[in-house]
């Protein structure tokens, strides 16, 4: 089978064509647009490094993805182990244009529970392609959908697939 | 299954043109950099990309394509370490003993990847006619090839032998060199795994240079640097 993509060769195409979703991840850990977009370069630097090669443009944005999660998990605990004085919290910045309020509720889910929810209802993957994605075993990416899906119920209100 | 609601408010968020443009720029500056630094291409032509059970590449490609210059830098230091236990025999003839017992340790020729590794990174001390303890670890490069973390926003990686050198530690440090107490981390390895892990900071190296990191359920605490990005 012909290799889809190679990163070193072709990394800009790579990155034009999953930006958008690694700074989407990126975003819905973080929760704004300077660490977002310090995050989105991290991960595709560490693409450029690390040699990998992919078969198909699923795999290649499940390895972004996978990353993604990864790297901002450790931005996370990196800043609570700096315990940032108060006074140093940016005020918050202005929301989107489009801005939905939708949005919030899904930052404000729980971490195991962020990328789940974008890959099921944003990419609209089947939970066996996730549990390959992000190396979980099956029946834990059902459950935390199961409890990702109660959550959004109670806060959005209305029915969730 | 693609929810309206969900698709609309992650359709809301993108990183502006400038933005993009930034990005893109510095990534394409890091290539250039790469290959003007005259770095291999991580993949050879030829290669197909080795997928695990979940399709992402696994750590042995990480292991396969690092092991080449990894081991070609580890074989130039074992060559170096026998001149210069060559000449620490000659010039300190009052060594013996335990020192000299570390020397010809340093010089068999039936050294494996493990004692390369440690012997490679101890060279100078056991030249000085210091007598070095040998730890029987395993090569941290079997284990941790490409992994990284970050401790308070500074990202480490695990240390090459020739980084080893620089910094003037092994690659497998022993306990004795550790200060502090361990504090429970994650690990990023090559493919995207996340592992649990412990850092300690090292007796006369300051934090910002490099840490001695344990991953989870290995008794070696491997020799990880600051990446300059």
């Amino acid at each position: 089978m012909a290799t889809y993509s190679r990163a070193f060769d072709d990394i800009e195409a790579i990155y034009n064509r999953q930006v958008s979703t690694v700074y989407r991840v990126c975003y819905s850990y973080l929760g704004n647009r300077a660490d977002a977009e310090d995050a989105t370069q991290n991960v595709f630097l560490r693409l450029l490094r690390s040699g990998a090669s992919f078969e198909s443009g699923e795999h290649e944005k499940a390895w972004l993805i996978r990353v993604s999660a990864n790297l901002c998990k450790d931005v996370l605990k990196a800043s609570v182990r700096k315990n940032v004085p108060l006074d140093a919290i940016p005020e918050p910045e202005a929301k989107p244009q489009e801005y939905d309020a939708t949005l919030d509720i899904v930052l404000s889910l729980d971490e195991k529970y962020k990328d789940v929810v974008y890959l099921y209802y944003y990419e609209g993957w089947s939970t066996d392609q996730i549990s390959g994605a992000l190396g979980k075993p099956p029946s834990t990416i059902r459950s935390y959908l199961s409890e990702a899906r109660a959550l959004l119920r109670e806060r959005l209100g209305g029915e969730m697939a | 299954m693609r929810d309206e609601r969900i698709v609309k408010a992650f359709d809301s968020i993108d990183a502006d043109d400038a933005s993009r443009q930034r990005m893109l720029d510095s990534l394409l500056a890091e290539r250039e950099r790469m290959v003007a630094q005259g770095a291999e291409e991580p993949v050879s032509p030829g290669d197909k990309p080795s997928r695990g059970a979940e399709g992402l590449p696994t750590i042995s490609d990480a292991r396969r394509h690092g092991a080449t210059p990894a081991r070609t830098v580890l074989l130039r230091i074992a060559a170096c370490l026998l001149v210069v236990a060559g000449i620490g025999a000659v010039a300190l003839p009052m060594m013996s003993g335990s020192s000299s017992s570390s020397i010809s340790s340093s010089a068999s020729s039936e050294m494996t990847d493990s004692t390369k590794a440690e012997s490679s990174a101890s060279g100078s001390e056991a030249a000085s006619g210091e007598t070095t303890s040998t730890t029987a670890g395993t090569f941290p490069g079997d284990d941790l090839a490409g992994a990284s973390l970050t401790i308070d926003g500074v990202v480490y990686h695990v240390a090459t032998a020739e980084e080893a050198v620089n910094v003037g530690l092994p690659m497998t440090l022993p306990e004795s060199s550790l200060a502090g107490s361990a504090v429970a981390t994650e690990l990023n390895l090559e493919d995207g795994d996340v592992v649990s892990a412990s850092f300690q900071t090292i007796s006369g190296i300051s934090q910002e240079r490099a840490v001695a990191v344990q991953r989870e359920g290995a008794s070696d605490w491997a020799l990880f640097v600051v990446t300059q990005e």
